[in-house]
């Protein structure tokens, strides 16, 4: 009898789980399937397959390519990525590493001045931080770099200081006596430790970062600089509210391939990380 | 020479706030082993810290081979350290683990492994060498701690409590590994620990040390024969010596101590010592192993045990005289059917006696 509960429990449970897969899944679907449609069959038939009278193989995908500035803005946004987890990760785990070993009230306000700053909404400040990134000739590709960086600092700081915390500080003490000054405790002893939450702030941030739209809308406009969700935006305009839907798909669909295998190269490190210190070893 | 010199030395925390260590000076000679020992908190490994310099020094002199090492960095010291939760670097093999401190020093390749292989011969760590600190048990990871401060080849070992971390059996096992690696480097180990059973036995002298001060620094036998105060006397053996209060009187050419309405002669040798206390309170010790069973109440204490635990070839008793709760350990095959009411005899020859107000030993 129990276990009759228990199996229908269990299926209940499946049944909601693929639901919201299914739910997940369907717009990358959505744009998948209308990617090789033409584009008057979109908008007649967006949720159908496409049939030998409607599929269009990889047309849209070579109009996508060839009629919009897709190339530049996927460097842009490659450039962008890289550079700004890569200035995330050393330096947030730097700071984290400061802020859990030396213990006083500057480093405590400033862990907390962290950890408050991953509630401020970013739509609080971008007006304000536009108007400065201007001021300060940072609406450039390195300048919204150092843009990321602090928006990408808080949460960084946060998952890094958890994970420190559960690090012995014998093992730091043991790198000294060996003879390794601070620097090289922290690039050979520190950070090899902490590869698995910096996998996991990587992909965190990678994904935000590669996505973003309004951030690099605001600051880098739709010029040469632009990334890759505006040119999206941008691209394939013609008439008043006209837009080449499959050859727009189709971009969409090249633009979320990188981040998805970036995602899967990475995944089973994500959880690593998010649980790393929670308990003993 | 790898001797090691405390002079005048203090230890502070919170801008001198907070005092661990008053005064500290001692000194320990070369080659030798010498275990710090003593209750949490009691600054043993803020001691051994100090001489690794993992830990600022607020006042005094540190010594290491003649040399003042107040403001040496740890690496310029010459020293190597194993920790209680072994400290070794989890992303790096036994090998890497092992050759680290060499290749931070630029040590030429070939030395490096002739180095990593002599100590891996020795721990018994050759099968491991590839593996990563993770898929090690508690003890090959202590042996790999240890080789990882053999390969430097230091002037001082120091060992912060490690063996704590592992079960009963493996620390047993370790402590005569340790004590043979002594024997075979012949430098000078310092071993922190809170079990006094490690320091008795690994220790060429041993540091009893309460509240940052030291207590006594002396031979293991001389620690447990002839403790210096009230504090070592119950620190040192297991279970910890019995205390009575007692007055010191004298009839005719006898000095006598009562306590409880019992009374002790005290031989003629003890009792010329303890002149100066007739009519004064002095405070007994007697160590739970010298006592004997005696057939009937002549010279000897009726009691009731209250438990008794079996550990082997012995028996401990625990019984109450007057409210005190006391421990006597006895040889004996007896059945526990037998433990009901028992004579027990105090070896008065072997009774120490402690200045009741200054808590010194008097006389052992």
């Amino acid at each position: 009898m129990h276990s009759k509960k228990r199996n229908l429990f269990n299926w209940s449970i499946y049944a909601v789980l693929i639901i919201l897969s299914a739910v997940f899944l369907a717009p990358i679907l959505i744009i998948l399937l209308n990617s090789v449609k033409g584009s008057f069959y979109i908008a007649d038939s967006p949720f159908t397959l496409p049939d030998s009278e409607t599929f269009t193989g990889i047309s849209n995908y070579i109009k996508g390519f060839t009629q919009s500035d897709f190339i530049q803005a996927f460097f842009n946004s490659v450039f962008i990525t890289v550079f700004s987890v890569a200035a995330i990760v050393l330096l947030t785990s730097m700071t984290a590493w400061y802020i859990v070993r030396v213990k006083n009230i500057f480093t405590k306000a400033l862990y907390y001045l962290f950890v408050f700053s991953m509630i401020v909404p970013f739509q609080m400040v971008m007006y304000s931080l536009t108007y400065y990134a201007f001021e300060l000739n940072l609406n450039s590709k390195p300048g919204i770099i150092l843009i990321y960086l602090g928006f990408g600092a808080g949460l960084s700081v946060f998952m890094f200081s958890g994970f420190i915390k559960s690090i012995p500080a014998e093992i730091e003490e043991a790198a000294i006596i060996d003879g390794c000054g601070p620097v090289q405790t922290f690039f050979r002893i520190v950070l090899p430790i902490l590869k698995p939450t910096a996998i996991t702030v990587s992909i965190l941030n990678a994904m935000w970062i590669w996505n973003d739209y309004l951030l690099p809308y605001l600051i880098l406009g739709s010029g040469n600089d632009k990334t890759l969700p505006v040119a999206v935006q941008m691209a394939l305009s013609g008439g008043y509210g006209n837009k080449d839907m499959g050859a727009l798909m189709a971009m969409l669909v090249l633009a979320v391939i990188p981040i998805i295998i970036f995602y899967l190269f990475c995944q089973k490190y994500i959880i690593r990380g998010v649980i790393a210190g929670a308990v003993k070893g | 020479m790898s001797s090691i010199e405390f002079r005048n030395v203090n230890k502070t925390f919170d801008g001198g706030k907070v005092t661990v260590i008053p005064n500290l000076s001692f000194e320990i000679k070369d080659k030798e082993f010498v275990v710090l020992v003593g209750p949490s908190g009691c600054g043993k490994s803020t001691t051994l810290r100090m001489i690794a310099g993992l830990e600022e020094i607020s006042g005094g002199e540190l010594y290491i081979d003649g040399t003042l090492v107040n403001n040496v960095a740890p690496k310029d010291r010459n020293i190597a350290m194993v920790f209680q939760s072994y400290a070794l670097y989890p992303h790096m093999t036994v090998y890497k683990n092992m050759a680290f401190a060499l290749k931070l020093k630029k040590t030429p390749k070939k030395e490096i492994d002739e180095k990593v292989m002599w100590a891996a011969k020795i721990l018994d760590l050759e099968p491991y060498l590839n593996r990563k600190p993770r898929a090690l048990s508690g003890g090959q990871r202590q042996r790999v701690a240890l080789g990882r401060a053999m390969v430097r080849n230091p002037k001082v070992f120091l060992l912060d409590e490690p063996l704590s971390n592992l079960d009963a059996k493996l620390r047993t096992e370790m402590r005569s590994q340790i004590s043979l690696l002594h024997k075979r480097l012949e430098t000078t180990f310092v071993y922190v620990t809170h079990d006094q059973t490690e320091a008795l036995t690994m220790a060429d002298r041993i540091v009893v040390m309460d509240k940052g001060i030291i207590q006594q620094f002396d031979t293991p036998e001389k620690l447990y024969s002839e403790p210096a105060n009230l504090f070592v006397a119950g620190f040192i053996g297991s279970p910890q010596m019995n205390f009575i209060e007692a007055d010191l009187t004298r009839r005719g050419n006898n000095l006598k101590a009562v306590f409880n309405g019992n009374e002790i002669i005290i031989p003629e040798e003890k009792a010329r010592k303890l002149s100066s206390y007739e009519n004064k309170s002095v405070i007994i010790g007697i160590r739970p192993e010298d006592f004997s069973l005696a057939k009937n109440g002549k010279d000897s204490i009726e009691i009731e045990p209250e438990i008794t635990e079996m550990t082997g070839s012995e028996i401990n008793i625990y019984f109450r005289l007057d409210g005190n709760r006391y421990i006597a350990k006895i040889k004996s095959d007896l059945k526990p059917d037998s433990l009901r009411t028992l004579y027990l005899k105090p070896d008065i020859r072997k009774l120490h006696f402690f200045d009741a107000s200054t808590t010194r030993a008097i006389v052992h």
